[in-house]
């Protein structure tokens, strides 16, 4: 079976996705404390088995946008021969990924009862 | 894992420079990216640095080298920043005080001499600033910064567009002091905030 891959920055469904790269970088950090740019576009096409994958113009200034809005701390190492830019959590953005997780829970579970209406009422 | 050496970073870094990537804070993330990958493809693909460097650009030099996202999201950053700083008590004792300070200022014998008018004087301060603040940049920081960058380039917009704004308005007016003082508090601020992204890179960036 052919698979398609969706592209966050560029292929034609990636709308759906995109307005969730927010909660999908938190929800990230809330399990693995810290982590820099490349490691979570590897996680990501990890978990989704290739068929999500974050390009380079989508996460960072994702990323620069959560920092401005105080949800993301950052931490600047040197890790083999260059500096490393690491991204956690602070105390206010544990808090709102909590919020768009549920908030992303309900859109999921709403999109359930309208796609498949026999599916929920089972 | 082989990892890339000081020489291959160093290559790295210029090939972006020369592409235009001339802000530190975006090449940090851009270097690490692309070494994270490059090692990826020398260790899968058994290949010379130089083979999965030219690879990699092959397929992604034209995402990367397009600078309107970060830079998008570094003007965002910079002018809500500004904004939330515009509106604290500070902002309106600095705004008081200027515009008190312009309406009294012809009495001064020293300025009716030297200043043939209010934008004369605005010229006068906002030079004054700016000079201040580009010196204090220069002498903190040894890279150029996207954010710093950002805030040199609208405090000069602001500067002209009020150059333009009191061709048309009446001179030593009430309005002309108002206005001027808005400018004012605007630069002002802008300085408070490039201030203090100037400590935040000097310590997250250049003492890491």
């Amino acid at each position: 079976m052919h698979k398609k891959i969706m592209y966050i920055c560029f292929m034609g469904n990636s709308k759906l996705y995109k307005g969730s790269l927010t909660t999908i970088i938190m929800k990230l950090l809330v399990e693995n404390d810290k982590m820099y740019g490349y490691e979570i576009t590897q996680k990501v096409k990890k978990v989704t088995q290739g068929e999500l994958n974050i390009t380079e113009g989508a996460l960072y200034p994702a990323l620069h946008k959560l920092e401005a809005d105080g949800l993301l701390d950052v931490e600047v190492q040197k890790v083999d021969n260059r500096l490393r830019k690491y991204y956690k959590l602070t105390e206010k953005g544990t808090k709102e990924t909590a919020n768009l997780l549920t908030e992303l829970q309900r859109y999921i579970e709403t999109m359930q009862h309208l796609v498949n209406p026999k599916f929920s009422l089972e | 894992m082989e990892n890339l050496t000081i020489e291959d970073i160093q290559f790295t870094d210029t090939y972006l420079i020369n592409s235009g990537i001339k802000h530190k804070d975006i090449r940090i993330e851009m270097i690490d990216h692309i070494a994270c990958d490059i090692e990826k493809q020398m260790e899968f693909k058994t290949l010379s640095f130089y083979d999965a460097f030219k690879f990699f650009m092959i397929e992604n030099k034209n995402s990367l080298v397009n600078k309107n996202p970060f830079l998008k999201a570094v003007n965002k950053r910079f002018f809500k920043k500004l904004f939330i700083e515009m509106l604290t008590l500070r902002s309106l004792v600095i705004f008081g005080t200027c515009f008190l300070i312009l309406k009294q200022i012809n009495q001064f014998e020293l300025f009716v001499t030297y200043f043939k008018s209010i934008n004369e004087i605005f010229a006068a301060l906002f030079a004054t600033i700016f000079v201040a603040f580009y010196v204090y940049y220069r002498f903190k920081l040894r890279q150029r910064y996207s954010i710093i960058s950002v805030a040199f380039i609208s405090s000069y917009v602001v500067y002209w567009v009020n150059m333009v704004f009191f061709t048309k308005v009446e001179l030593h007016s009430d309005l002309s002091y108002l206005y001027t003082s808005l400018c004012l508090l605007f630069v002002i601020t802008e300085g408070i905030v490039l201030a203090k992204y100037v400590n935040y890179y000097k310590t997250k960036y250049e003492l890491a």
